[in-house]
C-alpha cells in the first residue's frame, strides 16, 4: 500500500434489514445504507463527505471508526485491516482515531465536569500516567481549543457552557490522545453561524499544528469547500463523485453534484443571478439495487441508467464520477 | 408601493423568575405589497417572538408591552378577539417552523385544510373540498391525495402541505417561520422556489424568518437583521451585501463561508449573546463589538435612516455624520 495513504476503504457495504409485518405475513427487506464505497485519505488531508440525510455518510464514518460492524468490505488504517482485528486490538487502534459527533448537547455527560470528561480517554488509554500529568494534558487540550485560561472551564458542568464551547470541549476530548485521524460528523450543523466559523477555524488550525488527517462529514457544500482538500459526494449509499474541491465545485460531472452546486447557498447568488437546477422526486432507500441509484430524480437519464449501475470512471487528477452520461453532459455544457 | 404591514417600536417582554427578559425591544419595520422581507438572526434573538407578537399569539408570562402593529391600517394589537379571528388566515397566515409537528397525525391533511376554510370563509363543504384540491395542486401535490394522512407524506411534501394550508383563505401576508430548516438541501431549494413562485403569482407579501443568511439573500427583496432582541439593520438585500453598516451585520457576512471564494477566511464573532434578563441600557452588541466605545455601554443607539431605505442602529454612524 502507498505509504502516503492513511486510510483506505475498499468495497465497504452495510445492509440493514427492515422488518414489516402485516396480519398474516412477515416480510424482510434489505436497505442498502452503504453500498460499495471506495475511497482513500492521504496523510494530512481533509476529505469531505457530503450528501443529504439518509445517504449513508454517518454509517460510513461509524464503520470506519469501528462503532458499527460492516456487512462486507475492508477498512485499511495505517497498513492494518481494521475489519479483521479482534476487540482488544481495535481498542488499541482507537487511540489513533477519534470522532467528533454532531450534537454537542447529547455527547457530553451532563453529570460530569469538563475535567472528568477529558480525563476519561486518558484513563482508558494512558493508564500509567500520574494524576498531575493527566491534569496537565487536560489543560493543554483545553487551551489548544482556545478556551483560556483553562482553569475557568475545567470545573464547569456542560450546562454551564454555550453550544460552541461544548463543541470545543468535544473536540478537545477527541484530540487529547493526540490521534492521527479524526472523523468529524457534522460538527457545526447544530451551531449558529457566528460560532460555526470558530469551530471550523479551530479544526483547520489543529490540522496544521498536529498534522491531523480528517474525514469531514457535512451536508453543506460551502462549509465543505472551506474545509476540505477533496470532496466525495454520496447519494443513496454510493459515492457518485469524488475529486479535488475546486473540481467538484467548478466542473461537477454527476447530475446530482450539479444540482447540489446549483442550489448551494451562496452569498453572491443574488448578484450573479445564477439559474438553479431543482430536482423533482423523492429518495427511496429500499429500492432494489438495479441500475443507477439516482435514476428516479435524474433529469438526463437514458435507458441504460435503469438496467445497469454505472461504473466509476476517472476524469484525471483524482476526479472520479459514477454516471453513464457524464461525457455527453460535458459536451452539452461546453 | 403600498405598505401592508408596519411594525412600530414593538416591545415584548417575558416575566421570568430572575427578572424581566426583554426578548424584543423597540423593533420597527414594514412590509410592502408583493415584497419578500427576510428577518434573520441567531437562535434566541427574538425572530419568532416578533412573529408571534404580530399574530397576537404571545401568552403569559410574555406580554407585548409597547408599540403598534398596523395591518392595512388596522392596529392588530388593539383588535378584539372576534376581529382577530376574521383577520387570521384571511389577511395574515403562518407557515410553521416544522410541518411534521404542525400537522395533526390523526386527521387527513385534507380535513385539516377544509377545517380552516370552513371556519374562516363562508363556503359549503363541497366548495371547500374543491378548493383544497386546487391548493394541493398549486404546491405540486396530486389533488386526490387530500385523503392522505400526514405520515404518508415525506418531509418536503408535508412542508408543502403546510404552505398550501397557509394559502387556504387567500391571505395578503404570509409569515414563514424557519419553514425550511431541517429539510435536505435539495428539498429546501424546492420549497424555497415554491414560496417564491407563489409569492410572485399571487402578489403576496412574505416575511421569511430564517437564520440562514445565504438563503435569505438569494430570494428576499429586503433584509432585517436582529441581534439579542433588537433590530440592528434593515435595508435592501443589495445594500446589505455591498454596504452593511452595523458591525454585527458585517461580522455575520464574514462568518459565512462563500462557495465562489473559498480562499476567503471565515471569521467568527468572539464571545456569546448576552442574557436578555434584566439587560441594562446599552448597545446589546457592545460585548462582542470590536469598535465599541464608552457611549455603547451606556446608551441604546437609535434605529435611524442613514440613506433612503437603509436603517441602522449604531453610534458609529451617528459619530460619522456628526
Amino acid at each position: 500500500m502507498d505509504k502516503s495513504v492513511l486510510l483506505k476503504v475498499n468495497h465497504l457495504k452495510k445492509t440493514f434489514v427492515k422488518k414489516t409485518r402485516t396480519l398474516l405475513k412477515r416480510k424482510k427487506t434489505d436497505v442498502f445504507a452503504v453500498n460499495n464505497v471506495n475511497f482513500e485519505i492521504r496523510k494530512g488531508e481533509i476529505l469531505g463527505i457530503i450528501g443529504e440525510s439518509g445517504c449513508g455518510k454517518t454509517t460510513t464514518a461509524r464503520m470506519v471508526m469501528r462503532l458499527m460492524k460492516e456487512t462486507s468490505g475492508e477498512v485499511w488504517f495505517d497498513g492494518v485491516d481494521l475489519c479483521k482485528l479482534k476487540e482488544s486490538e481495535t481498542n488499541k487502534i482507537r487511540k489513533k482515531m477519534q470522532m467528533i459527533f454532531q450534537d454537542p448537547y447529547d455527547t457530553l455527560n451532563p453529570g460530569m465536569r469538563v475535567v472528568d470528561i477529558l480525563m476519561e480517554p486518558l484513563n482508558a488509554h494512558e493508564k500509567k500516567l500520574e494524576y498531575e500529568e493527566k491534569v496537565k494534558l487536560v489543560k493543554e487540550a483545553i487551551e489548544s481549543i482556545k478556551l483560556k485560561p483553562a482553569e475557568d472551564y475545567m470545573y464547569r458542568y456542560p450546562h454551564q457552557l454555550s453550544g460552541g464551547q461544548r463543541q470545543r470541549i468535544a473536540i478537545a476530548r477527541a484530540i487529547i490522545l493526540k490521534p492521527s485521524f479524526i472523523a468529524a460528523d457534522e460538527p457545526t450543523s447544530m451551531l449558529d453561524v457566528s460560532v460555526r466559523a470558530e469551530i471550523l477555524n479551530i479544526l483547520l488550525e489543529l490540522r496544521k499544528k498536529m498534522g491531523l488527517t480528517m474525514m469531514f462529514i457535512t451536508h453543506d457544500l460551502s462549509t465543505a469547500s472551506y474545509m476540505c482538500d477533496r470532496i466525495a459526494v454520496m447519494y443513496q449509499g454510493r459515492i457518485v463523485e469524488i475529486g479535488p474541491t475546486q473540481k467538484i465545485i467548478h466542473v461537477p460531472s454527476h447530475p446530482y453534484t450539479k444540482a447540489l452546486v446549483s442550489v448551494v447557498k451562496d452569498l453572491n447568488y443574488f448578484i450573479k443571478n445564477r439559474e438553479r437546477l431543482i430536482l423533482d422526486g423523492e429518495v427511496d432507500a429500499t429500492r432494489e439495487a438495479v441500475g443507477c441509484s439516482f435514476v428516479t430524480r435524474c433529469p438526463h437519464q437514458v435507458s441504460v441508467c435503469h438496467s445497469k449501475s454505472p461504473k466509476v470512471e476517472s476524469l484525471g487528477n483524482g476526479h472520479e464520477v459514477a454516471c453513464h452520461c457524464h461525457a455527453d453532459l460535458l459536451e452539452r455544457t461546453s | 408601493m403600498s405598505t401592508v404591514l408596519s411594525v412600530e417600536k414593538l416591545s415584548t417582554f417575558f416575566r421570568t423568575d430572575k427578572g424581566i427578559a426583554k426578548a424584543v425591544e423597540n423593533v420597527s419595520f414594514s412590509v410592502d405589497k408583493g415584497e419578500m422581507l427576510g428577518l434573520i438572526g441567531e437562535s434566541g434573538c427574538g425572530k419568532t417572538t416578533v412573529a408571534q407578537s404580530i399574530l397576537r399569539l404571545i401568552e403569559y408570562p410574555g406580554k407585548v408591552v409597547a408599540g403598534s402593529v398596523y395591518l392595512n391600517g388596522k392596529n392588530l394589537l388593539k383588535a378584539t378577539d372576534s376581529e382577530l379571528t376574521g383577520l387570521r388566515w384571511r389577511e395574515i397566515s403562518v407557515i410553521p417552523q416544522s410541518a411534521m409537528n404542525a400537522l395533526n397525525p390523526v386527521y387527513t391533511v385534507g380535513d385539516q385544510i377544509i377545517e380552516a376554510i370552513l371556519l374562516h370563509d363562508n363556503v359549503n363543504k363541497k366548495e371547500a373540498v374543491e378548493r383544497t384540491k386546487r391548493l394541493l395542486e398549486l404546491v405540486g401535490i396530486d389533488g386526490e391525495r387530500w385523503k392522505s394522512y400526514p405520515h404518508e407524506f415525506s418531509g418536503g411534501m408535508k412542508q408543502r402541505v403546510a404552505i398550501a394550508m397557509a394559502l387556504a383563505c387567500n391571505p395578503k401576508l404570509v409569515i414563514s417561520d424557519e419553514s425550511t430548516t431541517g429539510l435536505d438541501v435539495l428539498t429546501q431549494a424546492q420549497v424555497i422556489a415554491l414560496i417564491k413562485n407563489l409569492q410572485k403569482k399571487m402578489n403576496l407579501s412574505v416575511i421569511l424568518i430564517s437564520h440562514d443568511l445565504p438563503m435569505v439573500t438569494s430570494i428576499c427583496d429586503r433584509i432585517a437583521i436582529m441581534y439579542a432582541g433588537n433590530l440592528v439593520e434593515w435595508a435592501s438585500t443589495k445594500e446589505i451585501l455591498n454596504d452593511a453598516r452595523h458591525p454585527y451585520s458585517k461580522a455575520l457576512l464574514n462568518a459565512t463561508p462563500d462557495l465562489s471564494n473559498s480562499e476567503r477566511e471565515v471569521i467568527s464573532i468572539p464571545g456569546s449573546v448576552p442574557s436578555l434578563v434584566n439587560i441594562p441600557t446599552c448597545c446589546r452588541f457592545h460585548t462582542r463589538c470590536p469598535y465599541a466605545f464608552d457611549r455603547c455601554r451606556q446608551e441604546t443607539p437609535e434605529f435611524m435612516e442613514i440613506k433612503p431605505g437603509h436603517y441602522v442602529a449604531c453610534f458609529l454612524e451617528e459619530e460619522q455624520n456628526g
